[in-house]
């Protein structure tokens, strides 16, 4: 009896031992073996969300992707270190030493090579059968069109996360409708690795990003850049910027300015260049700015393009001088004729009429004092000083341009509203959205305030065009058609004065100027061949003018 | 009586048990036709496994093809690709234009 109580109290012993590795493995380490059990049967793949598309508004890409591959390695399966370096750098262009110290890090199981490289490269890899090399899936942004419109479209870099990230120009406004977001396809695989038909399949959280179709159009954005490009070299320019824009809707039709950077390549470039000089940086508009002011002071009726001012000498205000851009007096001239000899004089008068108050106000109402909207990352609002801070001196300045700085992208909308018959328009890039599902986001013109009065427009479209045919540019403009425009030649502020020698030339229009259909500002920063504005930047304008003639099929009147 | 009686329990119990030895041997069978089954489907499931694999790096591989094609296309139809090839070609900028300002006389005259 003795015996078989020892007996069973050790088979006793023996089951609680059992029971009690069982529930170690089966209660205990349950989460940990099927996350293993998992691993060995389950094979989980990222899906990596595509970046939308930017088309241009007839559907040509101007900015796709392009598949590539990160090559890594694991240095633990690997032999032969040094000559896998050598095949790994002759094919990848990387230095061979960067590489070998990359695979001698032995302690890692798993090392990043290169990042971005593309099908061709890894094609020719894989072709190596090489142990311990591996690939995954990534993409790149692809330009076709080459490192054009940079400022217009940003570039793609990587978050804190090592995310793909948006940066500067549409890449950035548009971050999250492009970017879409990654999910995970999950597939149960039999031992060699191959996906097991019957059983389960799963695809979730996968939304690639959305596409955007612009305004731009494809044709004009090349000749703004192509003439852009001609008329910097001709004039030997530092630097230049054209805008196009539907005055009515405030489509953006182009957009080009030099220097630029490589949206593919931009680690190369400083920083100071990613940013979009035509809607982040601000310069005194000089003569350009006339236009405003006196499309306030007619719309006030304080001013008709008849109205004569006497222009006999310079004036003198608050301790500072005020002539003519050539320091030559006409006598009696009409305010038709102070914009066709952009007199500096006649425009302190104007501003006179008008007082600080009326002035301010207008400036306010064409936009200058906010930003205008775009649908671009960087924008810049160049604000005007306090209502308190304003000087005589300064209300006299701010009458032809000077003591005032503007965006390219303020003043070309405050033009439109000229060119449209009064209305401020905010000027849009993105013309739809294009949901993955097919959706169609449309993006709306918006008309934010009435500025002047329609009249008013229409009368100061009429001594535009009378400054185009009878200013100093009118040498340049093309022949037969009506262009309502003006030049501009500011002087640069420099460590607290103008430089006389460096300016910035200018030229606003629109045309044809009874029913626009674009209007257009061209500047050049210090041209070297002449300073002017009617020398350089307006015939610029009138160049690629006459090509938008052809390309829209307008005829002379 | 008796005898008939004994009799007649005896072919029950023996056709009993015939029945019992069928069910038994049909049971057999259906284990054994499905132990077959099994490994045939598990076999072709095997097979189609390695076929789906295959299938989808097929995919993969067209979808890398259609990639390249893609950019190509996208590089070929660049206006700086046309513009170039244009040129390489003879193809000349149009410099005058002939405007017609009236309605052409075959247009007046046609009714």
């Amino acid at each position: 009896m003795r015996r078989i109580l020892i007996v069973f109290t050790l088979f006793f012993i023996f089951f609680l031992l059992v029971i009690g590795r069982l529930f170690y493995w089966q209660v205990l380490k349950a989460d940990k073996l099927q996350i293993q059990a998992e691993e060995q049967y389950l094979l989980k793949e990222e899906i990596p969300a595509k970046r939308g598309e930017i088309l241009y508004t007839d559907g040509q890409p101007l900015v796709t992707n392009e598949k590539c591959f990160l090559v890594f390695a694991q240095p633990k399966l690997i032999i032969d270190k040094k000559e896998l370096a050598q095949k790994l750098s002759a094919t990848l262009e990387m230095d061979e030493a960067t590489v070998a110290a990359k695979l001698s890090q032995k302690d890692l199981y798993w090392t990043p090579i290169k990042h971005q490289v593309e099908i061709e490269k890894t094609e020719a890899i894989k072709k190596c059968n090489l142990k311990g090399i591996g690939f995954q899936e990534e993409s790149k942004r692809f330009y076709p069109e080459g490192s054009t419109s940079a400022h217009l479209l940003g570039f793609v870099g990587k978050d804190v996360a090592g995310r793909d990230k948006g940066y500067f120009g549409l890449e950035g406004y548009y971050d999250r409708e492009l970017r879409g977001r990654s999910g995970f396809l999950t597939v149960e695989k039999d031992a060699q690795g191959n996906p097991i038909l019957t059983d389960l399949r799963e695809e979730f959280g996968n939304e690639n990003g959305e596409t955007l179709v612009l305004n731009i159009d494809r044709g004009i954005q090349y000749l703004l850049e192509k003439k852009l490009k001609e008329g910097i070299e001709k004039y030997q320019a530092k630097a230049g910027g054209v805008i196009s824009m539907a005055p009515k809707s405030g489509e953006i039709l182009g957009m080009a300015d030099f220097p630029s950077y490589d949206p593919g390549k931009f680690l190369d470039f400083k920083e100071e260049q990613y940013k979009n000089p035509l809607i982040a940086d601000s310069f005194e508009p000089g003569s350009i700015f006339k236009v405003i002011v006196m499309a306030a002071a007619l719309d006030q009726k304080l001013v008709k393009p008849t109205t004569k001012y006497d222009e006999k000498g310079p004036i003198s205000i608050g301790g500072y001088q005020i002539k003519t851009w050539n320091d030559k007096y006409n006598g009696e001239i009409t305010m038709t004729e102070v914009l066709e000899k952009s007199s500096n004089v006649g425009m302190v008068w104007v501003a006179g009429q008008l007082g600080k108050e009326n002035l301010l106000a207008y400036l306010k109402k064409f936009g200058f004092s906010q930003k205008t909207e775009i649908d671009l990352q960087e924008e810049l609002a160049a604000e005007l000083r306090p209502d308190n801070q304003w000087k005589e001196i300064d209300l006299a300045t701010v009458s032809f341009g000077q003591g005032i700085a503007v965006t390219p992208i303020q003043m070309i909308r405050a033009v439109a509203a000229i060119a449209n018959g009064g209305q401020l328009v905010k000027p849009y890039v993105v013309k739809e959205i294009v949901k993955e599902d097919g959706g169609v986001e449309m993006m709306r013109s918006q008309t934010e305030r009435r500025v002047i009065k329609p009249e008013t427009a229409a009368v100061l479209t009429e001594m535009m065009v009378s400054a185009v045919d009878n200013g100093e540019a009118k040498w340049a403009k093309p022949q037969g058609f009506r262009i309502a425009g003006k030049t501009g030649t500011a002087q640069i502020p420099v460590a607290g004065h103008y430089d006389t020698q460096k300016t910035i030339a200018s030229f606003v229009g629109f045309a044809p100027a009874d029913d626009p259909k674009f209007v257009m500002l061209v500047t050049l920063r210090e041209p070297n061949t002449s300073p002017w504005g009617s020398e350089t930047a307006a015939p610029l304008f009138f160049d690629i003018a006459k090509e938008l003639f052809n390309y829209y099929g307008i005829s002379p009147d | 009586m008796f005898a008939l009686e004994a009799r007649g329990c005896e072919w029950q119990s023996e056709f009993k048990m015939k029945k019992t030895a069928r069910i038994f041997k049909v049971l057999i069978f259906i284990l054994v036709f499905l132990a077959v089954f099994q490994m045939v489907v598990a076999n072709q499931l095997v097979t189609a496994g390695g076929k789906l694999g295959q299938i989808d790096e097929k995919i993969k591989r067209l979808e890398e093809e259609n990639e390249l094609l893609k950019k190509e296309i996208a590089i070929f139809s660049s206006l700086s690709t046309i513009a170039e090839k244009a040129k390489e070609i003879g193809f000349l900028k149009a410099e005058n234009f002939l405007y017609l300002t009236e309605e052409p006389f075959a247009f007046k005259n046609s009714y």
